[in-house]
């Protein structure tokens, strides 16, 4: 979580996979981890048979990138890119 | 709820006023005379040629005062002539009416055709946006990869055993 910080990220989460938060960092908030875990088991079943997709939820000043790996799903908040 | 057979008497009205245990049609198992049945059906024509044309005529003369009692003459109306400015005051103000309902950008599709993302401006623009940069892809791949690392390294530290025997003689 710590590496991440460098790259103008605002906020980490880990669920694992049923919802429980594993561990927050930043302006993320544990009370979301069952809803990115939901999310993301959601958008895998898109593409049944291919690899877990990234999600990206972008609003005007902030995005979201939720990823799920064998199970723990990863939620990184970030502001958008300035340069 | 209704009742269709009952010991009870029948409490007809003594006074033969109508309430709601006057009967509305003839009693058909009766053998009371009827007149009006009687005569039509057996077509008994001689006697009864000239109480039929009465009838006729009672029943025409109720039908024109119930025709003429309910008509609307339109033409003997007064004419509500509409001056020329009350005209230009009431367009305007139907126009700030009409304007004043948020508009909804109907295109030349036909009604029931679906459309979708009609109030959001843009939509080629927004839609076409790149959807995630490779950088972000790679990092958000990488950081779950070493977040399962992490987790599969988690263990239980056996320090003191959980059940402890007490020493009782």
């Amino acid at each position: 979580m710590e590496g991440a910080h460098s790259t103008g990220v605002s906020g980490v989460l880990c669920a694992d996979h049923k919802g429980l938060c594993l561990g927050v960092r930043g302006k993320a908030s544990n009370a979301s981890s069952g809803t990115v875990a939901a999310l993301a088991e959601r958008v895998a079943m898109l593409e049944p048979g291919s690899l877990d997709p990234v999600i990206l939820l972008e609003s005007d000043n902030s995005q979201c990138l939720i990823h799920r790996n064998s199970g723990i799903t990863l939620a990184v908040y970030k502001s958008p890119e300035t340069s | 709820m209704g009742c269709c057979c009952s010991t009870e008497q029948e409490n007809l009205s003594q006074d033969g006023e109508v309430n709601e245990r006057t009967r509305l049609l003839n009693d058909p198992v009766s053998n009371t005379y009827q007149v009006t049945a009687s005569s039509n059906d057996y077509g008994n024509h001689y006697s009864t040629s000239a109480t039929k044309k009465s009838d006729d005529h009672s029943v025409l003369n109720q039908i024109l005062q119930h025709t003429a009692s309910s008509i609307i003459d339109v033409g003997a109306l007064e004419c509500h002539t509409l001056e020329q400015h009350e005209y230009i005051e009431r367009v305007r103000t139907y126009n700030q009416r009409v304007n004043a309902i948020p508009q909804v950008k109907t295109s030349n599709k036909r009604h029931h055709e679906v459309q979708l993302l009609y109030d959001t401006p843009a939509t080629e623009r927004v839609l076409s946006a790149q959807p995630i940069s490779l950088a972000d892809f790679n990092m958000m791949i990488t950081a779950s990869q070493k977040v399962v690392a992490a987790v599969a390294q988690i263990r239980v530290e056996h320090k003191e055993d959980l059940v402890v025997p007490f020493g009782i003689p």
